[in-house]
């Protein structure tokens, strides 16, 4: 065999693709000597060296899926023969074609169907807005709502939210109330208490009580949701999860207050961090599952934290602005 | 959407977008594209230079992904079975091509240059690979082909060879050619780390 055999069986070897018997002439060939050995150290590098090699140029998504849909197009439609005697057909056709798009133009570009009102709440941390049934409306700060003044008449109660909010919807079953989202589906309730949030990267809806169906944009549905469940869409996995809330907090930008039920003390910390946006550590790991029952109602967070620390004598340190931690402790 | 088994499991739900697809959803197939595209485009090129040509492919492979869209089983990863598509294609097209550039070319591009210099490990390393990485760029089509299918994607020298129809020993052949091209463009050869003379000492001999 020559040297260039063995170069191969350097490359075979690498790329795992190599019989026993040829492992066993490289190994051998490679003992021989050390110019032999040398030889096989450089193929080795190059060839581990060459596997980062990566090639690209700059794209135009938008261009290049348009021509994948134009392919798309041409497979599923068989050439259309157009008739000499046709073309009043095609007048016709093109004035409906105007008509759709001033149509289509109008319901893009005017105002949104369906609504004739808007709220938002902009410098209160939340907003509240009845709706002409009853329902209540809770609107985060930053988030507006599209609505109709008067649900009468109409088959079903809609609206459309933009951001977080709370929904104590009035009890009507002949009347299903539904919460249109901004880009991913809609969210249908029958007199139901519930949460919708909507971040950059996920939509999540949370029950309180009652029952609700989270509906995709693409027309898959959850399950019907119930109290304590929460279902979140995360746009760019394309995934929908419905688990079980972990917190009794995550309305408390609503509630105002702070729920601890037999609570470990990690996340009572966690909720206490989301809700007085601080950073709180623990650094004692045999406190962390402690049991914490506690009702919290407009309390500023230094009562909180003394209450904890004379409850499970811990020692709370200031560290930094907006950061605490608690050392020592020891569970009741 | 009788037929539909969708699972919401709190671990691996399924892919929204693959099912949306199924359902004829074709916000869900250019949302598809905008995730993979550039990645199939980045696996072919290594193989097949030619903008227009990579281009070409990577699209076919999500025409044909929303024509099987009711059909589809993937059971990989969606990535793996996007990118084996278009390797595929690659290897047809230059099954295809092949009396034009399967045909071997004996001439080379000239190594780039590099006289002996001072220079730490460090800078070596990275001067190692761009100097490999730019020797791959020189290496006449088929040999690349070859070498970037046989390097990058995993597939046998006998699975290379039925795919583009030529005798495992062609393959081969190409493989060293573009080995000892490589080589030739490593002159910073001289300082070479004594751990990688262990690795492989071990790696081989067991």
């Amino acid at each position: 065999m020559k040297e260039n055999d063995f170069i191969l069986l350097v490359f075979k070897q690498l790329s795992g693709d190599i019989t026993a018997a040829e492992t066993l002439l490289l190994g051998d060939w490679i003992s021989q000597s050390p110019e032999n050995e040398r030889i096989a150290n450089e193929y080795s590098l190059v060839w581990e060296k060459s596997g980062t090699y990566q090639k690209q140029f700059s794209l135009n998504l938008e261009a290049d899926f348009a021509e994948v849909q134009a392919r798309i197009r041409a497979e599923e439609q068989p050439t259309i023969k157009v008739s000499f005697f046709s073309t009043r057909l095609l007048r016709i056709a093109a004035a409906l074609a105007l008509l759709l798009l001033a149509v289509w133009g109008y319901s893009t570009f005017g105002p949104s169907q369906h609504y004739d009102s808007v709220a938002s709440a902009q410098q209160e941390v939340k907003q509240l807005l009845a709706l002409s049934d009853g329902t209540q409306v809770w609107l985060r700060q930053g988030s507006s709502l599209e609505y109709v003044k008067s649900f009468d008449g109409k088959k079903t109660r809609q609206v459309k939210l933009k951001g977080e909010a709370y929904f104590e919807v009035a009890h009507d079953p002949q009347h299903p109330f539904k919460v249109e989202l901004e880009k991913d589906g809609t969210v249908e309730v029958l007199g139901t208490q519930f949460n919708v949030k909507q971040t950059e990267n996920a939509t999540t809806v949370l029950v309180r009580s009652g029952n609700v169906q989270y509906t995709l944009e693409s027309g898959v549905k959850s399950p019907v949701l119930q109290a304590n469940q929460v279902a979140v869409f995360d746009r760019n996995a394309g995934t929908l999860r419905v688990s079980n809330k972990t917190s009794l907090n995550e309305l408390s930008w609503q509630t105002g207050g702070l729920e601890f039920v037999k609570t470990p003390l990690s996340q009572v910390l966690l909720d206490l961090e989301k809700f007085y946006n601080v950073k709180i550590s623990l650094p004692n790991k045999a406190m962390a599952d402690c049991p914490h029952s506690a009702l919290l109602s407009k309390q500023s967070l230094n009562n909180v934290l003394e209450g904890l620390a004379v409850a499970y004598q811990l020692k709370v340190n200031v560290v930094g602005p907006g950061e605490y931690l608690l050392s020592g402790g020891m569970c009741r | 959407m009788q037929n539909k088994k969708i699972s919401f499991l709190a671990e691996n739900s399924g892919n929204i977008w693959l099912e949306a697809l199924r359902d004829g959803d074709e916000k869900a197939l250019q949302q598809l594209f905008d995730q993979h595209y550039p990645l199939l485009i980045g696996d072919i090129y290594r193989i097949l230079p030619d903008e227009d040509t990579c281009k070409d492919l990577a699209q076919e492979v999500f025409v044909e992904l929303w024509r099987k869209r009711a059909d589809l089983d993937i059971h990989t990863s969606l990535r793996a079975y996007l990118r084996r598509a278009a390797v595929n294609r690659a290897l047809n097209h230059l099954k295809v091509q092949r009396r034009t550039v399967l045909e071997d070319t004996e001439t080379f591009a000239d190594a780039p240059d590099n006289s002996a210099q001072e220079i730490s490990i460090r800078e070596n390393q990275e001067k190692m690979e761009r100097d490999l990485h730019a020797a791959i760029d020189t290496l006449p089509e088929k040999c690349r082909a070859v070498f970037a299918l046989s390097r990058f994607e995993n597939l046998s020298h006998k699975e290379i060879a039925e795919r583009l129809g030529i005798s495992v020993k062609t393959i081969e052949n190409q493989i060293t050619k573009a080995m000892k091209v490589l080589r030739e463009a490593l002159t910073v050869l001289a300082v070479l780390s004594p751990t990688v003379i262990l690795w492989l000492k071990w790696y081989i001999l067991g």
